[in-house]
This record gives structure tokens, C-alpha cells and sequence, in this order.
């Protein structure tokens, strides 16, 4: 019943980033992770709503999807920016990795996922799979 | 493939404190996620809907961003009046959660306000007449007229029960 698609980037055989980064996440990013991805695949239109945000400069083309949460023992929220390339005319989005936000620094860095973007698009590098929820 | 409600029935039954964060979670961003999909439907701004629901432009905002997270249950019914719905705040097995997610979409959260749904659908009728109300309401039939406007989909299962325009009792 998805309206859009989620589809995950494997640079290489065997080697699906996000999936990675979420085996190593607990339970509570993991489930904040899932609920978020489900009800914005849900939304019909993207732009102009808070939990996405096009990346802008030399990150354009790139977009995030912002999960912020509290965690327990954690003072302050958590930024969590899942980073993807949004294809609007095949009604999808790729997560290339998932970063977390601290100030204004990305971590990983924008340019691990500028690189991904290019061997996807330029270079045919790697894959997309759908993303298993 | 495994359904989305297989997949994450599969992760609810794996840990406990999944579940506890995937309902907090849903709690948070599905409110969002409704609101913003009735303004979408009925063309409002969160400028009128503040105006409808007596709260301010800023209340509303954070009402409809996911990530803000503390909405209370007052703001929640102060929209659900500016919006003229119900807000039925219910605990819920996790199935009837898996299942809300497996059929979720823009469409599926709509609801009619009290006077669409009253132009549309469930009147009450009592043996003296559909104007007057019995004092004791679980004695009264509920009754649809035929000819009007069609019933939303939520009321699919009366309609596929076959028995539109009659009396249920």
C-alpha cells in the first residue's frame, strides 16, 4: 500500500550500507527508523514536509530524511539523517547511508554519499535492492 | 516477499523494547502524519486550521512535524474540534498496529467531519421516528436512508454486509 518505494544502495556485492548501520542501531532507533520511513513512504508528496529536506550547495542532489529522538540515559535528541537520492518520476527513494547530525557536521561525511550518488548514476556501480522494513 | 504486517510482526515479536519504541514512535509521527493528510484533503492552511481549533499558527506547526514529540493530548482534541472529528485515543493489540501500517496511505486516515458524516450517513431512528431520540440511545436502530451521498470507505463492511438502506439493529 506504499506510495512511494524505499530502495536500499549495495556498493558492492553483499554489502548493503543501510542495513548495516541498522543491525548496529538499538531498538529504539530501529523502531524510529522503521515508523518514520513507513508513514513518509505514505505521504503522496514530499516537498514541503518537515522530516525531509533537500541537502543544498555542493550536497544538491542529495536529500535527508531528519529522525530526531531522545534516547534513554541521553540528554539531548539525536539527529539521525538517513541520506538517499529522491526519484520523483520512478516514485522512489534510494538510501544510500544513514548519517547522524552533530551541529553542522555529518557523520559520515555528505561526500561518502556524493561518491555513492556517482557510481550509481555516472558509473553504474553497485545496486539497488527494495528495502526490507 | 512477506507482507508488512509479517515483517513487522517479526521484528515485534523479537524484542519488547521494539515494540514499546515502535508504538511511541507511531504515536508521534502518526498524528502528524493525519493532520497534515485533512488539511491536505480540505485545502486548509495550519493557518485556518489554528483558527478552527483556537490554538496558534506555532501549535499547529509543531503539531504537524513528526520529530517535534510533545504534543499533549489537549492540543490533540483541541484539532480534532477545530477539524469537527473524533479523536478515540485506545489501547490496541499489536496486530490492529501491524494492520493499520499494512493499509496506511493518505486516503485511509481521511475521516468526514461530524456534519459531512451527518449529511452522509449513520442518523438515529426510534420506533416514534427518525427526529425524536429514545432516552436509553443503545435501544435505538441505526438507520442510513438510501439515495444520498454514498458511505465513505470506512463504512465498507456495512455495505459489503449487504445491508445498506436497512435497518441495522
Amino acid at each position: 500500500m506504499l506510495f512511494w518505494r524505499v530502495m536500499d544502495y549495495w556498493p558492492e556485492p553483499g554489502v548493503n550500507l543501510i542495513g548495516d548501520w541498522y543491525d548496529l542501531q538499538e531498538d529504539d532507533v530501529r523502531a524510529e527508523f522503521d515508523v518514520a520511513l513507513l508513514i513518509l513512504s505514505s505521504n503522496e508528496d514530499w516537498i514541503k514536509i518537515p522530516e525531509f529536506n533537500p541537502l543544498r550547495g555542493k550536497n544538491a542532489g542529495l536529500y535527508e530524511i531528519l529522525i530526531d529522538i531522545r534516547l534513554p540515559r541521553e540528554k539531548k535528541k539525536r539527529h539521525f539523517r538517513p541520506i538517499g537520492i529522491w526519484r520523483p518520476d520512478s516514485r522512489d527513494f534510494i538510501l544510500l547511508l544513514a548519517c547522524e547530525k552533530r551541529g553542522k557536521n555529518y557523520d559520515p561525511p555528505l561526500d561518502k554519499a556524493l561518491e555513492y550518488k556517482a557510481d550509481w548514476e555516472q558509473h553504474e556501480k553497485g545496486e539497488i535492492r527494495e528495502h526490507n522494513f | 516477499m512477506n507482507t508488512i504486517f509479517e515483517r513487522l510482526w517479526k521484528k515485534f515479536a523479537a524484542s519488547k523494547r521494539y515494540r514499546e519504541q515502535f508504538v511511541a514512535a507511531q504515536a508521534k509521527r502518526a498524528i502528524a502524519f493525519q493532520i497534515r493528510a485533512l488539511m491536505k484533503k480540505k485545502g486548509w492552511s495550519q493557518e485556518k486550521l489554528a483558527a478552527q481549533s483556537k490554538l496558534t499558527q506555532g501549535v499547529i506547526s509543531r503539531a504537524a512535524d513528526p520529530n517535534y514529540g510533545n504534543l499533549t493530548i489537549n492540543t490533540i482534541v483541541k484539532i480534532a474540534g477545530g477539524l469537527d472529528v473524533a479523536y478515540l485515543g485506545i489501547f490496541v493489540p499489536f496486530s490492529e498496529l501491524a494492520r493499520w501500517f499494512s493499509t496506511l496511505s493518505e486516503e485511509s486516515v481521511q475521516v468526514l467531519s461530524f456534519e459531512e458524516e451527518d449529511m452522509a450517513a449513520p442518523c438515529v431512528e426510534t420506533a416514534e421516528g427518525p427526529d425524536s431520540l429514545p432516552e436509553d440511545l443503545s435501544k435505538a436502530h441505526f438507520w442510513r436512508p438510501q439515495g444520498r451521498v454514498p458511505l465513505p470507505s470506512s463504512y465498507g463492511a456495512l455495505d459489503q454486509a449487504g445491508i445498506q438502506g436497512q435497518i441495522l439493529q
